[in-house]
């Protein structure tokens, strides 16, 4: 018989064994193929720690969404654009940059958001400001969206949700794959270029359980409603999300992407995960509003993901 | 570590992120080895999970969390490269692996049939034997680092163990089988 404690000996002897270095041309191959690669801008795994469990949720008052169309010429640190209603029209001789105004990028501390208005998304030709109407908001940097009670866990175990608001400029074409887990091989021919036509591709998609578009206004601007389910056919208790997609295109559920990128420009976290999109057209730029949740999300934290946009 | 070669590499800097490559490279080599028991298809997992870092670190949250960040990665890397492995070659080939000195607990013959025990578990099971006896993890780090329940990483724990103890045994009795009949 082998004692359990000599194996664990042995183990530990058998995997001292071995390399312990990276060569020197896998560094520089690895050099070349950042060199070549894009970093992803898109909503991956994120984590945020637990900071206080006992959050009184169901506390929020209606939040709004002010989707603020602030010509480039007019983005201005001061500009009150995107606050309440309708554009700024008072241009402001000191043009700055859109980074002067946009969330940070480089804070590390996790700081719950203030109440009140946030500048979520800042692009050059529109700025999307939240309402955080209750606390424990945390923003996602670098993502265009704030999240709540990650518990940092995927989906279907997770509790938390996130609100995605994320913008492109007019004239581009979103490619809406026929089948999420097949999407390498069910990119439509035909870019979708509007609201109405993406909404009608997602609601099409196999595996998805989509509802069909419904007409929806935000912040004054029209577009469609549609939302997505994540099958729970692909739950493997204890597997990884790449694991759970496993059979997926590239351990892949993706949902869409956009033209000239060479993956989904959003993909699903989990089994059971849920997407209510509203899609909409603001002055051509296509802006796609994101209440993202886990099935096991409280119903307070989904009707405040929703209050973001209704 | 090096949250602040982090926090570049977040905003884009490929040079912050070289630097890092170069500090983590190294740790990850020896885990993907460990796990894969190939070197070229370690080399090749480590190369995959550093770029997959790059293009995703902008989720990462926690700057101080890179490397158990980065380690997950690795090992998922190490599973696509397992199942490729398994897709591409009819059979798996044992390693090369260079004999270290002498070792009171490991004579050669119980080393080969380490290996060959190793061999015969799943990567999933070679990573948690790896992440706890090579890196000296607990086993809650380990559910953490590989984004796992705590029970499966027991289980696949004890499985692997199960294994290996009853390869080991069997390949006793073969030898004293051998012996008598000779």
């Amino acid at each position: 018989m082998t004692a359990p404690h000599d194996l664990d000996r042995q183990l530990q002897a058998f995997l001292s064994d071995g390399p312990t270095e990276l060569p020197d041309p896998s560094f520089d191959a690895v050099r070349d193929r950042i060199e070549a690669t894009h970093q992803r801008v898109v909503i991956g795994p994120w984590r945020v720690p637990i900071l206080n469990k006992l959050v009184p949720v169901g506390l929020a008052a209606a939040a709004v969404i002010v989707v603020a169309v602030v010509g480039a010429q007019l983005l201005s640190p001061t500009s009150p654009g995107g606050f309440g209603g309708a554009p700024s029209a008072s241009p402001s001789p000191t043009v700055s940059s859109p980074a002067t105004v946009a969330p940070t990028t480089s804070s590390v501390a996790w700081k719950g958001l203030p109440e009140g208005a946030f500048v979520v998304t800042t692009r050059e030709f529109l700025r999307i400001t939240l309402d955080i109407a209750s606390p424990d908001w945390y923003e996602l940097p670098g993502l265009d969206a704030v999240t709540k009670n990650d518990d940092g866990l995927d989906p279907p175990q997770a509790v938390g949700g996130a609100f995605l608001a994320r913008a492109w400029p007019a004239g581009t074409g979103f490619q809406v794959y026929g089948d999420p887990c097949k999407w390498l091989t069910t990119i439509p021919e035909t870019l979708a270029t509007t609201p109405e036509k993406i909404a009608t591709a997602l609601s099409a998609q196999a595996s998805t359980d989509a509802t069909a578009p419904m007409d929806v206004t935000v912040g004054g601007y029209a577009g469609k409603s549609v939302t997505l389910h994540v099958p729970m056919s692909f739950e493997v208790p204890g597997a990884t999300r790449e694991e759970e997609f496993a059979d997926c295109d590239q351990s892949i559920f993706g949902f869409y992407g956009v033209e000239g990128e060479s993956e989904p420009t959003r993909n699903a976290q989990g089994p059971g995960q849920i997407d209510e999109l509203w899609i909409l057209d603001v002055n051509g730029a296509i802006v796609i509003l994101d209440a993202t949740y886990d099935p096991a999300a409280p119903a307070e934290l989904v009707d405040e993901l929703r209050a973001f946009a209704e | 570590m090096h949250t602040a070669l982090v926090n570049q590499a977040k905003q884009g800097d490929r040079e912050a992120f070289d630097a890092l490559a170069r500090l983590a490279g190294d740790r990850c080599m020896a885990i993907a080895f460990r796990i894969l028991r190939d070197f070229d298809h370690a080399d090749d997992a480590v190369q995959s999970a550093l770029v997959t870092a790059w293009r995703e670190i902008r989720a990462l949250r926690d700057p101080e969390r890179f490397e158990p960040w980065l380690h997950r990665i690795l090992t998922n890397a190490c599973y696509a490269e397992a199942r490729r492995r398994r897709r591409w070659t009819e059979a798996i080939r044992l390693l090369p692996t260079e004999p270290g000195g002498p070792d009171e607990y490991l004579n050669v013959e119980i080393r080969d049939q380490l290996e060959r025990g190793f061999q015969r578990l799943t990567v999933e099971q070679r990573a948690v034997l790896v992440f706890h006896h090579y890196l000296g993890l607990p086993l809650p780090d380990i559910a953490e680092r590989l984004g796992l329940p705590l029970g499966t990483v027991k289980s696949r724990m004890h499985h692997a163990k199960r294994a290996l103890r009853a390869g080991l045994e069997a390949d006793a009795r073969t030898s004293i089988s051998q012996e008598r009949t000779a």
